[in-house]
């Protein structure tokens, strides 16, 4: 190592007098130095450094909210309720079954970021128990999505919950129905900082 | 330029490349550090993601049935046959799996050779799980029970072996373990005692003629007991397969509600046999008719189990096939033939109908002329399908799960029996009274409504009931509505006769046309009122009528109706004839009037003076009706007469006028001198002096009561406490027209002037009546009497003066007649708890008022004939006297209700045909009472199940007659919990309980059991010739209000004949709870009442106690036994047999003392691996008390060890799906 180094500056002594030969190795090393530290920064900031309070926040609340959508809500029968009678926008049936009527008059209340109500919108989030933005969106395309995408608002957080529940296919009509599972995607995201 | 020049300046010094570079490399590592903030939009902790995808997967795999996926790609799999015995549609998606993963080595999966089972399961995960999970979920199942750790689903693109992150959920899954079976066998033992307890139910009603009940048994080594219980109608021999048991009594009621009971003497239980037994009902002059009942039969038999006969016996009648009787399914029936063998002996030109109905559809009908013989008739399956279906629009499914009527018998129901049997006659009152008002007498012109007008009578607002309505208007509509009640009911028939002076006005004969009662010429919608009253005779023309046109089978009603007394005497020699007297006419020239001294045939309800009384006397009338209860004394000394109040009139009486001598005026006081006896005084408006006496119990004696008394006054009233002054008050008119009181001093009156203040000169020789709060104001009230006018007038005393009061006398003003109004006295409780006030007037007789709601009413407002009353209770005691007659119903309009004399004369009338009364002036009160009175005799008249053939007529229904009907023996849930409870109850220990009667009050009766399982629950229902209508359940209390009803005869229809009868109604098993309450009513076509007094509920338990449990074994054949039993004292009993009874198998075991080396034991270790073997032993230990010995402590040689067999069971060891996420 000792002689590597010797060799360098040997190296760099012979050179001085070849100026571009000088730019060159100065460049090369900063680079390697930058691309080293930048490495090593990121390692040490994903590993060693203080977990963000907001994430952890917001993963927390991605618990709470997707556990409430994967539950019948409150009250259980609430897709024949309005949304002021609604306490929680669970979306399954009692079977535990996604409940395309509950997933309709959400996404009507609600909306998503082609048309969204904006009122109803902020409502639903407490009663999803969040106070992030949030989008849903289905492994299943058939499905509506709901709320406010994240796509193009520049959100400095965003957060992931991925959940798998139980689909009737075909539900209204029971001869050719297919129940599979599909996922749900809840994305919480903010612009603010934490 | 400047800054290009300082550039090219520093390009020559060597150092300051370096530090450029060092600057750039500086500067775009701050931009970055910078920067991380907003561009790390961090997306999600992984580890936090991988928790929810197993838990989820976990959740779901859990949760979802296999077969309600629905996937073709799993269905087939899962529904291919190789699996039959190890997958089931309710296993839950992850059950399947293990399960395919458990037997995986037994064969290979579906698609094999070369495709395991594990295979299979993974294609169905995979299948099921599709895009949901893809690679970069990087999750798998896997299971494991000690044998390792396989994985039945991968799906990741990072290998589990290089996972650096894992999470995993565990999920135990009993009953599947790697290369075990998936099932077993689990027994259960028990003791059966070998004794059955059977009940055999007659139907609703079985006759007319003798009967012969059929008891089936079979396999009895020995009858114990043997009890009948049944409502009969008349006494009855009573054999045993030809053999005569004896003679006995029938019910004791005459409706046959209640039942007897009877125990079979012990030497008759040799008369049974096995197979089919007949218990025959034999009367040789009377027709017998059952109307429910049953035989209890208790045997031993070696098969005890409970069991459920699918073929139902006719009883034999000899006689008149008239049977009411139900058919209960407690499965869906499949199938039903029946067998219908008769014999009809009728004239060569009779025609017969014979008839079976089940429901309310007709399913055979033979119509012939002539004799019948001995004729079978087979009712095929598909015949009975199709008139179900034809007839009635039934299937065998309307038929299941419930009690059915069935009825058959002769005629079609119609004509011959069950139809209606009444015959009334309408009697109604047209004289000219009938066009007053019903609220009041004389009282202008009334409205007076055709009946076209008479709407809903149940509507009390219905303009017809107005106070002020003729009382024609009200009795037109009543009438119709009685008529058309009777009507309603076919075979009823109604006669008309409308009667005032003439005395018949009109009349219809019996018919059962309501037009022409209603609207025909004589129709009741044209009566008119005018005329006199001659009760006696609408009376005497109703019983002509029923004695022409009526007959001894029909039952005969009369319904009369009137508006006042009677003044109009019949022929009381001639009691055919419909000749009256007029008052005005008759003489003593007639023959059979009664005149009464010159006065016509009028006989006076109330006292009337003769001539010479009356001659210039008149003044001197003077009532005091005393403490003496009804009685009254009248008259001056020469004229005086006393009366007692009989039958609501005065009856002459000497027995008060003896001792007495009367002076005109009188009062009566009691206890005036403390002795507790009755006193009088009697005054006079002349000058002679007041005379007291006091009655010693047989007349009057002369007393000291009239010190300070003056003459000329006359004594009107004493009254005690007057204004609470604790004293006696005597209250006295005279001829100046004051009023004079005076107080008891204790030993004589001493005036007291302060007690009349406020009165004044009142006219012409007046005289008080005092009493308290006859009106109900709580104030004294006088009246008073005079001669200067024919109107009272009234006062009330407001403590210090009496102030004048018209109201007291409303319906007085004017009330004497043409000279005065005089001598009033009050009266309270005469009759009705009313108060009454006796006026004495210038003529005859004096009049009567009665209070009622702020007016005085004449009571007996017309002129009336003692006599004639008379003879209108005699001529209803004739028509009572017709055969079969049933009730006489008088009902008085308007405001008789105040007389006493009518209300007697009415209730006498009704009396003589035990029936009803009642005179009111409240329309709605009189409709209602009519109407009852029309649905009692629409019910008293309903031929009920009773038949009527009479003639040259007989028929024999044989007792090998039948209905079979076969059923799903699963119900239609053919699953292992169905079948498991069919064995139990062939095999288990069943226990009939009896509860106490229903309250006949109420209709209310309750059962509750905590322990067992109720197999067969069913109410006995004592109708008599009724129908047992209706049956609820509140399956949630013994105080139940909650009824969901289970029977009701009304699904069937309302023509009751053509239905059948339950007498054993069963209920449904889903209705029964633990905590029952019953509702049971009764009913003919026209009447609904309680359950009888005799109704109870049986219910069958099935017992649960006391049985054994095997643990899950992979054997389960049995063993050859014996056993050791302890009989007394005797502990060397054995019994020796294969258990179970069809074992064949060489294992041998042992439950003995006997036995070397332990005392129970069984070759091959049967005992741990067979299930049956295990059961066994563990039930004998828990008979045995002292297991230490091996002696069972029961008689086992009284009882069967049965044994059920449970396959399929889940073993209870078990396997772990884990479910893991890893990254």
């Amino acid at each position: 190592m000792k002689s590597t180094i010797k060799n360098l500056i040997v190296k760099n002594k012979l050179s001085r007098n070849k100026r571009g030969q000088v730019w060159a190795i100065d460049l090369s090393i900063s680079l390697v130095l930058f691309i080293g530290v930048i490495f090593l920064f990121y390692n040490f900031s994903i590993s060693f450094a203080p977990e963000d309070p907001l994430v952890n926040k917001m993963i927390a609340e991605g618990g709470y909210a997707s556990g409430a959508l994967v539950s019948t809500g409150y009250p259980y029968n609430w897709s024949f309720a309005t949304i002021n009678q609604t306490y929680s926008f669970g979306l399954l049936d009692d079977r535990g079954f996604l409940d395309p009527m509950k997933l309709s008059n959400f996404s009507t209340w609600v909306g998503n970021t082609t048309v969204l109500n904006v009122a109803n919108y902020s409502l639903s989030k407490r009663k999803i128990n969040t106070k992030y933005n949030y989008y849903i969106n289905f492994s299943d395309e058939n499905l509506a999505d709901i709320g406010w995408n994240f796509n193009g608002e520049n959100p400095k957080q965003i957060v992931k919950i991925q959940r798998i529940i139980l689909y009737n296919d075909t539900i209204s009509d029971q001869s050719s129905y297919l129940v599979k599972p599909v996922k749900l995607n809840l994305y919480l995201w903010t612009n603010e900082s934490a | 330029m400047e800054f290009k020049k300082i550039l090219n300046n520093r390009k020559n010094k060597k150092g300051f490349y370096f530090t450029l570079d060092a600057l750039f490399a500086l500067t775009m590592l701050l931009v970055v550090i910078a920067l991380l903030p907003y561009t790390s939009i961090s997306n999600i902790d992984e580890h936090y993601q991988m928790s929810y995808i197993q838990e989820d997967a976990l959740q779901i795999l859990s949760t979802i049935k296999t077969s309600d996926i629905n996937s073709i790609s799993i269905n087939n799999i899962v529904n291919n046959s190789i699996y039959n015995e190890t997958l089931y549609p309710n296993d839950v998606l992850i059950e399947t799996l293990s399960k395919l993963w458990a037997t995986n080595s037994s064969s290979w999966g579906v698609g094999g050779p070369g495709v395991s089972r594990i295979d299979n399961a993974a294609a169905i995960a995979d299948s099921f799980f599709g895009s949901a999970i893809g690679p970069r979920d990087n999750f798998g199942i896997f299971f494991n029970n000690g044998s390792g750790v396989e994985p039945v689903f991968i799906r990741g693109n990072i290998l589990f072996s290089n996972a650096e992150d894992i999470v995993s959920s565990q999920q135990f899954i009993s009953g599947v373990y790697k290369g075990r079976e998936i099932s077993g066998y689990s027994a259960r033992a028990f003791l059966q005692r070998k004794e059955r307890i059977n009940l055999f139910y007659f139907g609703g009603y079985i006759g007319d003629g003798n009967i012969t009940a059929t008891v089936d048994l079979s396999n009895v080594t020995n009858i114990t007991n043997v009890t009948l219980e049944l409502a009969i109608n008349h006494p009855f021999d009573l054999s045993i397969n030809n053999h005569s048991v004896g003679n006995y009594a029938g019910s004791s009621d005459p409706n046959f509600l209640t039942p007897v009971t009877i125990s079979f003497p012990e030497s008759s239980f040799n008369y049974f046999e096995n197979g089919t037994n007949l218990i025959e009902f034999k009367n040789t002059s009377e027709m017998l008719a059952i109307s429910g009942g049953y035989v209890k039969i208790a045997y031993k038999t070696p098969n005890p189990g409970y069991t459920v006969a699918q073929k139902q016996y006719f009883p034999g009648i000899e006689g008149v096939i008239n049977l009411y009787d139900s058919m209960y399914s407690s499965n869906t029936i499949t199938s039903m033939n029946a067998r219908l063998h008769y014999k009809i002996n009728v004239s060569a030109d009779q025609n017969t109908t014979l008839s079976l109905r089940i429901g309310n559809t007709t399913i055979y009908v033979n119509q012939t002329r002539g004799s019948v013989n001995d004729f079978v008739r087979i009712l095929t399956d598909s015949e009975i399908s199709a008139s179900l279906f034809a007839n009635g629009g039934l299937t065998y499914a309307n038929l299941s799960n419930k009690t059915v009527p069935v009825r058959l018998g002769f005629g079609e129901f119609a004509g011959s029996t069950g139809d209606g049997v009444a015959d009334v006659i309408i009697v109604t009152d047209v004289s000219g009274s009938m066009a007053w008002s019903i609220g009041q007498d004389d009282s202008g012109a009334p409205n007076n409504f055709p009946a076209s007008q008479c709407g809903n009578l149940s509507n009390p607002n219905n303009k017809i009931f107005w106070s002020n309505n003729s009382r024609m208007s009200l009795a037109r509509c009543l009438d119709i509505e009685f008529a058309t009640i009777i009507l309603n009911i076919s075979g009823n028939k109604i006669g008309l006769v409308a009667y005032e002076a003439s005395p018949i006005r009109s009349y219809v004969n019996l018919t059962s046309n309501l037009t022409l009662i209603v609207n025909g010429s004589s129709g009741i919608s044209g009566y008119t009122a005018n005329g006199g009253t001659a009760i006696c005779a609408g009376i005497r023309k109703a019983r002509i009528m029923l004695q022409q046109q009526s007959n001894s089978s029909r039952r005969k009603f009369l319904v009369v109706m009137t508006d006042g007394l009677t003044n109009y005497q019949c022929n009381d020699v001639n009691n055919e004839s419909l000749s009256v007297c007029s008052p005005d006419l008759c003489t003593y020239s007639n023959s059979y009037c009664r005149p009464n001294n010159g006065f016509g045939c009028l006989y006076y309800i109330f006292p009337v003076f003769n001539s010479l009384e009356r001659r210039g006397e008149i003044f001197n009338l003077s009532l005091s009706i005393s403490n003496i209860p009804n009685a009254l004394v009248v008259g001056e000394s020469n004229n005086k007469r006393g009366f007692n109040f009989s039958d609501g009139r005065w009856v002459n009486s000497s027995t008060y006028i003896s001792g007495f001598t009367s002076k005109g005026y009188s009062a009566t006081i009691f206890n005036l001198t403390g002795d507790g006896k009755l006193t009088i005084i009697t005054s006079s408006f002349s000058s002679t002096s007041p005379l007291g006496y006091t009655w010693n119990g047989t007349g009057w004696s002369s007393a000291s009561i009239v010190i300070g008394l003056p003459a000329a006054y006359a004594v009107g009233e004493v009254v005690y406490n007057f204004s609470n002054n604790g004293k006696f008050t005597l209250f006295a008119g005279n001829s100046s027209g004051f009023i004079s009181s005076y107080t008891w001093n204790g030993t004589g009156w001493a005036s007291n002037a302060s007690i009349v203040n406020g009165i004044g000169d009142q006219g012409t020789n007046t005289f008080p009546a005092v009493a308290f709060n006859v009106t109900g104001d709580g104030n004294w009230t006088m009246i008073i009497g005079r001669t200067s006018s024919t109107s009272p007038v009234g006062f009330y005393w407001n403590g210090s003066a009496w102030k004048s009061k018209s109201a007291y006398v409303n319906g007085l003003s004017g009330a004497g007649d043409s000279n005065y109004a005089y001598t009033p006295d009050f009266e309270y409780n005469l009759t009705n708890n009313r108060w009454y006030i006796l006026l004495g007037v210038s003529e005859y007789e004096p009049f009567f008022f009665a209070w009622d709601s702020g007016k005085w009413y004449k009571t007996c407002g017309d002129a009336v004939s003692n006599h004639a009353a008379d003879q209108a209770i005699s001529d209803a005691g004739k028509v009572a006297a017709l055969t079969n007659f049933n009730k006489t119903y008088a009902i008085g309009f308007g405001p008789i209700e105040y007389c006493p004399f009518a209300q007697e004369e009415m209730k006498d009338i009704a009396e003589t045909g035990n029936g009803e009364y009642l005179v009111s002036k409240n329309s709605t009160q009189l409709r209602d009472i009519m109407k009852k009175w029309a649905e009692d005799i629409a019910s008293l008249s309903y031929a009920e199940q009773r038949t009527n053939l009479t003639g040259n007529f007989s028929s024999i229904l044989y007792n090998d007659s039948y209905i079979e009907y076969h059923y799903d023996d699963c119900g239609g849930i053919c699953d292992l919990r169905y079948d498991y409870l069919e064995t139990l109850k062939k095999f288990g220990s069943t226990i009939i309980f009896e509860s106490g009667y229903f309250n006949p009050a109420t209709g209310l009766n309750n059962f509750s059991f905590q322990e067992g399982y109720p197999i067969e629950v069913a109410v006995t229902s004592y109708s008599g010739s009724k129908w047992s209508k209706w049956l609820g359940i509140d399956n949630n209390s013994i105080n139940g209000t909650n009824f969901v009803t289970v029977y009701n005869l009304n699904e069937y229809g309302i023509n009751y004949p053509t239905l059948g009868d339950p007498f054993r109604i069963n209920i449904p098993l889903v209705n029964v709870g633990n905590n029952n309450t019953l509702n049971l009513t009764i009913a003919n076509s026209s009447s609904e009442v309680h359950a009888s007094g005799s109704d109870k509920i049986f219910y069958t338990l099935l017992t649960l106690s006391n049985y054994s449990y095997s643990n899950v074994t992979s054997n389960a054949a049995g063993c050859n036994w014996t056993i050791q039993y302890r009989d007394g004292t005797n502990d060397n009993n054995f019994v020796i047999t294969p258990i179970p009874a069809n074992y064949t198998g060489q294992d041998i075991c042992y439950y003995s003392a006997l036995v070397s080396g332990g005392c129970a034991n069984g070759t091959n270790n049967v005992l741990q691996y067979d299930a049956i073997a295990q059961a066994t032993y563990l039930l004998l230990r828990k008979y045995d008390v002292n297991p230490d010995n091996c002696i069972v402590d029961t008689k086992l040689s009284d009882y069967n060890i049965n044994t059920i067999l449970l396959p399929s069971v889940p073993f209870l060891f078990y396997t772990k799906a884990n479910f893991v996420s890893w990254r």
